[in-house]
């Protein structure tokens, strides 16, 4: 699970340099798309890892897959806004 | 100083007395090195028959362990939990030779795989007139929570459980499938008559009892079936299972899922069945077997759970369908993953693992 929660944040963290190095990204959004980019990464490797099994339960159709993403998104763009916020001030 | 010293002496004499009456028992190796030793069946003393999840049906005669696997048995698929794993030998073994093994199968295709259960004769150290008598249905796209575990009713018809398959839990409230269920069906595969939706539409005639998850144990204790299952964090039950009966899972549940989200906020509700007694923490429950022997006069008429977290077994007393008592035993074994009784009263333990053991639990 962790090896798991590791390649999340890779993916993550490859998702968060590209945008905001490479292409000219607003700060929330860039960090939105690599928290999608996590859970995305988690929920398509976790079958891989758990013999088929979708260990989170919500993961276990592709609806399920795209709001626990779109949730990964919320939660990087709330983090986004809120590190955008503290270097302002 | 003399005084403390006699004062210890004694504490420390007291201690031993009490270890010795806890422990009036002792271990005695079967066969160790074993590849996942799962089920068990206990022909006569010295004689066991037992299956390695890995894919092996071995037996131990005449108290030792035969090196070359029983031949003739199925392929199955070894995966996650699946493999060969329940094994029963039939009422009339010693005159017929049958016996029958619950596994996990491959589909022709090899992407999707089900419970299966066989009979077949043992005869020579080869299994013969094997046959399907079983299939779960539908197939599976996981390797996980099949269940396995048989018993014969007092009636002759055989008791299957089927689990939901982990990623399949909702299925188990439904009666269109095998997800969950205990399945009754007669030796030869046919099924009885007086099965309990047999005739209700779109349910599979098969079906015993459903709402059930990770079925790991069952035995028939005077008629009454007794039957314990994994729940998911927590949860874990040991039921009193009645035909046509709901077990609720996942309507209602003592556990919590994995993450630590909750299934389900009920515990109870009408018209599904109460556990005689649950776990929170788990304790992994497998087999399990009803004491009847004369070795442990102290044991008698105990239920004994075998269990896998942290590794022990659990001495049940139920009276009046109440679970009265609790005691864990064998707990310096590691995980226990089935358990049965001999007929000279001892106890058989297989531990869990890569390297299971048969382990006889002996007096000391």
């Amino acid at each position: 699970m962790i090896a798991l929660i590791g390649m999340g944040m890779c993916a993550a963290f490859l998702v968060a340099k590209i945008l905001l190095i490479w292409i000219s990204v607003e700060k929330s959004i860039a960090y939105g798309l690599a928290g999608a980019a996590a859970i995305l990464a988690i929920v398509l490797l976790m079958p891989l890892a758990f013999y088929n099994l979708d260990i989170l339960a919500g993961a276990r159709s592709m609806l399920g897959k795209s709001i626990l993403t779109f949730y990964g998104f919320l939660s990087g763009y709330f983090f986004g806004s809120v590190l955008k916020k503290k270097v302002a001030s | 100083m003399i005084r403390k010293f006699n004062m210890l002496l004694l504490t420390a004499l007291f201690a031993l007395h009490i270890h010795s009456e806890e422990t009036g028992y002792q271990y005695e190796n079967i066969a160790e090195n074993l590849s996942h030793p799962w089920g068990i069946a206990v022909i006569d003393e010295n004689n066991i028959l037992f299956t390695e999840l890995t894919g092996s049906l071995r037996i131990i005669e005449g108290g030792v362990l035969n090196l070359k696997p029983i031949g003739g048995v199925p392929d199955v698929l070894f995966a996650g939990q699946g493999g060969l794993s329940g094994l029963i030998l039939d009422p009339e073994f010693l005159l017929n030779q049958k016996l029958y093994l619950a596994f996990s199968s491959p589909d022709e295709n090899q992407k999707k795989n089900t419970l299966e259960v066989i009979s077949a004769k043992l005869i020579a150290g080869n299994l013969t007139e094997v046959k399907t008598i079983f299939k779960a249905s539908p197939s599976r796209d996981t390797a996980a929570h099949y269940g396995a575990r048989m018993v014969f009713l007092d009636d002759g018809t055989l008791l299957i459980t089927s689990g939901d398959g982990f990623n399949y839990r909702e299925r188990a409230q439904y009666l269109d499938n095998h997800f969950g269920k205990i399945i009754r069906i007669n030796t030869d595969g046919s099924i009885p008559e007086d099965n309990p939706f047999i005739n209700h539409k779109n349910a599979k005639p098969e079906i015993w009892s459903y709402g059930h998850r990770n079925l790991q144990g069952i035995v028939v204790v005077k008629g009454v079936v007794y039957e314990n299952e994994h729940g998911p964090m927590g949860g874990d039950e040991l039921n009193i299972i009645e035909p046509s009966k709901n077990y609720g899972w996942p309507a209602i549940t003592y556990g919590k899922d994995y993450s630590g989200a909750t299934i389900s906020p009920f515990t109870k509700k009408e018209g599904m069945e109460q556990p005689i007694k649950y776990w929170v923490p788990s304790i992994a429950p497998s087999g399990m077997a009803f004491y009847d022997g004369s070795l442990f006069p102290e044991w008698k008429n105990s239920l004994f759970i075998s269990a896998l977290v942290p590794g022990d077994v659990r001495r049940l007393e139920i009276s009046n369908s109440k679970v009265i008592s609790e005691e864990i035993l064998f707990s310096d074994l590691g995980r226990v993953r089935d358990i049965a009784t001999s007929p000279d009263g001892s106890l058989i333990l297989v531990t869990d693992g890569p390297k299971g053991k048969l382990v006889r639990v002996v007096k000391k």
